[in-house]
C-alpha cells in the first residue's frame, strides 16, 4: 500500500513512532553517556577508596609501629592490644586492596611487593616479644633501628607508588568523565535540537496531511450534508405525499368496504332469487314435459289430418278425371253438333229442322263445356287448396315435430337453467362468503393503512429531524473547515 | 250432401236453360251459307263458311311427307280414307304453328283434302249487318270473301274455292 492510502491513525501512529524513536535515540545516547559517567564516577570512587585504603594502610602500619615502640620502650603490655588491632587492620586493608586491585595487574604486583614489607616490619615485634619471654637479650638493636627505618621507607615508597599510580588513573578517569560529559552535553543539545526539528517536521507533515485529508473529508461531509438535506427534504415531501395518498387509499378502502357489504347484500338477494329461479325452472320443466305430451297428441292429430287431406286429394284427382271425361264428351258433342250442322246445311231445306236440333245440341254441349270448365276450375281450386292444406299440414306436422324437438331442447334447457341457477346460487353464496372475508380483510387493511399513515407521519417527523441534523452537520462541517483553513500562514 | 230440391243450383240453372230452349221460338236458321266456323290459324282469328266444309275433326295422327310443299303437312286417315292435310296458316302466308293434334276441316266433295289449324271457337251464326263484303277480292292474301264483325272483333271470312285453288297450285308445284 502506498503512503497516500494510509489512514489518519496510521499516519499519527507513524509520526508518534518517529518521535518516540527520536526520543528513544536521545534517551539511549543520554543513558549511554550517563552510564559512562556513572562508570567513571564509580572508578573515581574506586580510585579514591584505594587511595583512602592506602592512607589507612600507612596509618595502620605507623600506628602498629608506634604501639610497638611504646611497648618496646615501656614494656607495658597495654600497647600490645592497639598494636594487634592496628596490625589486623593493616592486614584487613591489604585484603581490601587485593580485591580492589583485582582488575589492575600493575597495582596488584605493587601490593604483592608491599605485603611482605609490611609483614616483615610488623613481624619484628613478634620476635621482640619472643625474646623477652625467653629472657634472652637481643643483640644488634642499633642495626634493627636502621632496618626499621628502611623498611618504613620501603613501605612508604611502595604505598606512595601505588597512590601515585592510582592518582594517575584517577586523573585519567576524571578527564574521561569530563570528555564524556562534554560529549553528552553536545549529544543532548544537538540531539534535542535535531529531535525537536524532526518532530516539528513530522508534525508539519502530519498536519498538512491531516489538513488535506480532513479538508477533503469536511468537503465530502458538507456535500453529504447537502445531499442528506436534499434527501431529507425529498423524504419529507414523499412522506407528505404518501400520507396524502394513504388518506385517499383509506377513503377508497372505506368505499370499498361499503361496496363489499353492498355486494354481500346483493349476493344474498341473488342467492334467494336463484333459489326462486330454480323452483321456477323446475316448474317450467314440468310444464314443458306436459306441453311435449300435448304436442305428441297434436302431432298424431296432424298426421291423421294429413292422411285425410291426401285421401281427399286423391279423390279430387279422380273428380278431375271425371271432369276431364265430361269435358271431352262435351267437346265431342260440340264437334258432333258442328258436323250435324254441316250435314244439315248439306241437306238443304230438309235439313232445317235437323239444324235446329243440332243447334240445341251445340248449345247444350257449350253449356256442359262451360259448366265442366267451371267444375274443373273449382276442382283445380280445391286441389290447389288441398295441396296448400297438405303443405300447410305437413308444415304444421314438421312444426309440431320441430316444436316437440324444441320442447325437448327447452326441457333440457330448463334442466340446464336449473343446474346453472344452482351453480349461480352456490357462486352467490361463495361470493357472499368471499365478500364478507373481503370486508374483514378490508378492515384489517384499514387498520394497516392507518398504521402506515402513522408511520408515514413519523417518517415525516424523522425527516424533519434528519433535516435538522443535516443542517447541524453542515454547520459543524463549515466550522471544521473554517478551523482547518484558519491555521497559521506558511503551513501547507 | 245434396241441397234441398235434390239438385245443385248449377244443375237447376242448366236444366232451366235447356227447357227454355224448347219454349222459345226457333230462330230463323238459314240452312247453309250463313253459319260460319270460327277458328284460329297463324295467331289470327278467321271464319270458314260451312258450305265448303265436309266435317270437322281432330287429327289423330298426321304422317309427314318429306320434300313436298311447305304448306303440306302430310296424310291423315279420316273416316277410312287417306286425306292430304294442308296447313291453313302456311297457305295464308303466315308462320305455321306446330300442334301435336291440330283441328282438321275436311273439304266437301269427293276430292279428299283438309285444312289444319290451331283451334276453333264453334259455329257462329251472324246476324244481319255483321257480315260485310270485302271491297277488293284480294283481301287476306286473296283468300277472304268477307269480313265478320262480331262483338267488336273482326274475322276474315275465307273462301273455300280460293283455298282449294291455292292447294291445287301447291300440288302442281309439288
Amino acid at each position: 500500500m502506498s503512503a497516500s492510502g494510509w489512514t489518519v491513525g496510521r499516519r499519527l501512529l507513524l509520526a508518534f513512532a518517529a518521535a518516540a524513536a527520536t526520543l528513544l535515540a536521545l534517551a539511549g545516547l543520554g543513558y549511554g553517556g550517563l552510564r559512562r559517567l556513572i562508570d567513571n564516577d564509580r572508578w573515581v570512587e574506586h580510585s579514591e577508596k584505594i587511595r583512602r585504603d592506602l592512607s589507612a594502610e600507612w596509618a595502620s602500619v605507623t600506628e602498629a609501629v608506634a604501639q610497638e615502640r611504646g611497648y618496646l620502650v615501656t614494656g607495658d603490655p597495654g600497647y600490645l592490644g592497639p598494636y594487634a588491632a592496628a596490625a589486623a587492620k593493616a592486614r584487613s586493608t591489604e585484603d581490601d586492596l587485593g580485591r580492589l586491585f583485582a582488575d589492575n595487574p600493575g597495582q596488584e604486583g605493587r601490593l604483592a611487593a608491599l605485603e611482605p614489607l609490611v609483614a616483615r616490619r610488623l613481624g619484628r615485634l613478634a620476635l621482640e616479644l619472643a625474646a623477652r619471654r625467653g629472657r634472652a637479650p637481643r643483640a644488634g638493636r642499633a642495626a634493627d633501628a636502621r632496618d626499621d627505618e628502611r623498611a618504613m621507607d620501603d613501605i612508604r615508597t611502595a604505598i606512595a607508588g601505588m597512590d601515585a599510580a592510582e592518582l594517575g588513573l584517577l586523573r585519567e578517569r576524571s578527564a574521561a568523565a569530563e570528555a564524556s560529559s562534554r560529549a553528552e552535553r553536545t549529544v543532548i543539545a544537538w540531539g534535542g535540537l535535531a529531535g525537536i526539528a524532526l518532530i516539528g517536521l513530522i508534525g508539519a507533515l502530519i498536519a498538512a496531511s491531516l489538513t488535506r485529508r480532513v479538508g477533503s473529508s469536511v468537503g465530502r461531509i458538507q456535500s453529504s450534508a447537502q445531499e442528506l438535506r436534499a434527501a431529507a427534504n425529498q423524504q419529507a415531501s414523499a412522506a407528505r405525499e404518501q400520507a396524502a395518498s394513504l388518506g385517499e387509499i383509506s377513503t377508497t378502502i372505506g368505499e370499498l368496504l361499503v361496496t363489499s357489504r353492498q355486494i354481500a347484500g346483493s349476493a344474498q338477494r341473488v342467492a334467494r332469487i336463484a333459489a326462486e329461479a330454480s323452483a321456477a325452472a323446475d316448474g317450467g320443466g314440468r310444464t314443458v314435459e306436459r306441453c311435449r305430451d300435448s304436442m305428441a297428441a297434436i302431432r298424431a292429430q296432424v298426421d291423421a289430418v294429413v292422411a285425410h287431406m291426401l285421401e281427399l286429394g286423391r279423390k279430387s284427382q279422380r273428380i278431375g278425371g271425371v271432369a276431364e271425361i265430361i269435358t271431352e264428351l262435351s267437346e265431342q258433342t260440340n264437334i258432333l253438333s258442328i258436323n250435324a250442322a254441316v250435314e244439315a246445311a248439306g241437306a238443304g231445306e230438309h235439313g232445317r229442322r235437323f239444324a235446329a236440333v243440332a243447334e240445341e245440341i251445340r248449345k247444350l254441349a257449350d253449356r256442359v263445356g262451360a259448366s265442366t270448365r267451371e267444375v274443373r276450375s273449382l276442382i283445380e281450386e280445391v286441389r290447389s287448396a288441398l295441396n296448400a292444406a297438405v303443405v300447410a299440414t305437413e308444415g304444421g306436422s314438421k312444426a309440431v315435430e320441430t316444436g316437440t324437438s324444441q320442447f325437448s331442447e327447452v326441457a333440457g334447457a330448463f334442466h340446464g337453467i336449473a343446474a346453472l341457477v344452482g351453480t349461480s346460487r352456490e357462486a352467490a353464496r361463495e361470493i357472499e362468503l368471499s365478500t364478507q372475508q373481503q370486508a374483514t380483510a378490508v378492515d384489517q387493511v384499514t387498520v394497516a393503512v392507518a398504521g402506515v399513515a402513522q408511520a408515514s407521519r413519523e417518517g415525516e417527523s424523522g425527516s424533519a429531524q434528519i433535516l435538522q441534523t443535516a443542517g447541524e452537520l453542515s454547520a459543524l462541517a463549515s466550522e471544521l473547515a473554517r478551523v482547518i483553513r484558519s491555521r497559521p500562514a506558511g503551513e501547507a | 250432401m245434396k241441397p234441398a230440391g235434390g239438385r245443385v243450383p248449377e244443375a237447376r240453372r242448366l236444366r232451366k236453360e235447356f227447357d227454355r230452349g224448347f219454349a222459345e221460338p226457333q230462330p230463323d236458321l238459314e240452312p247453309g251459307g250463313a253459319a260460319l266456323l270460327a277458328l284460329r290459324a297463324g295467331g289470327l282469328d278467321w271464319a270458314l263458311p260451312l258450305d265448303g266444309l265436309g266435317f270437322l275433326t281432330r287429327a289423330v295422327e298426321v304422317a309427314p311427307y318429306a320434300g313436298c310443299h311447305p304448306a303440306f303437312r302430310g296424310l291423315a286417315t279420316l273416316r277410312g280414307e287417306a286425306v292430304p292435310v294442308w296447313d291453313l296458316a302456311a297457305l295464308l302466308g303466315l308462320p305455321a304453328r306446330e300442334s301435336a293434334a291440330p283441328w282438321l276441316a275436311r273439304g266437301a266433295g269427293a276430292d279428299p283434302w283438309a285444312l289444319a289449324f290451331e283451334a276453333h271457337a264453334g259455329l257462329v251464326r251472324p246476324r244481319a249487318g255483321e257480315v260485310a263484303d270485302v271491297p277488293d277480292a284480294g283481301g287476306a292474301g286473296g283468300f277472304a270473301r268477307g269480313v265478320l264483325r262480331l262483338g267488336g272483333a273482326r274475322r276474315a271470312i275465307l273462301d273455300w274455292g280460293r283455298l282449294r285453288a291455292a292447294v291445287l297450285k301447291a300440288k302442281g308445284e309439288t
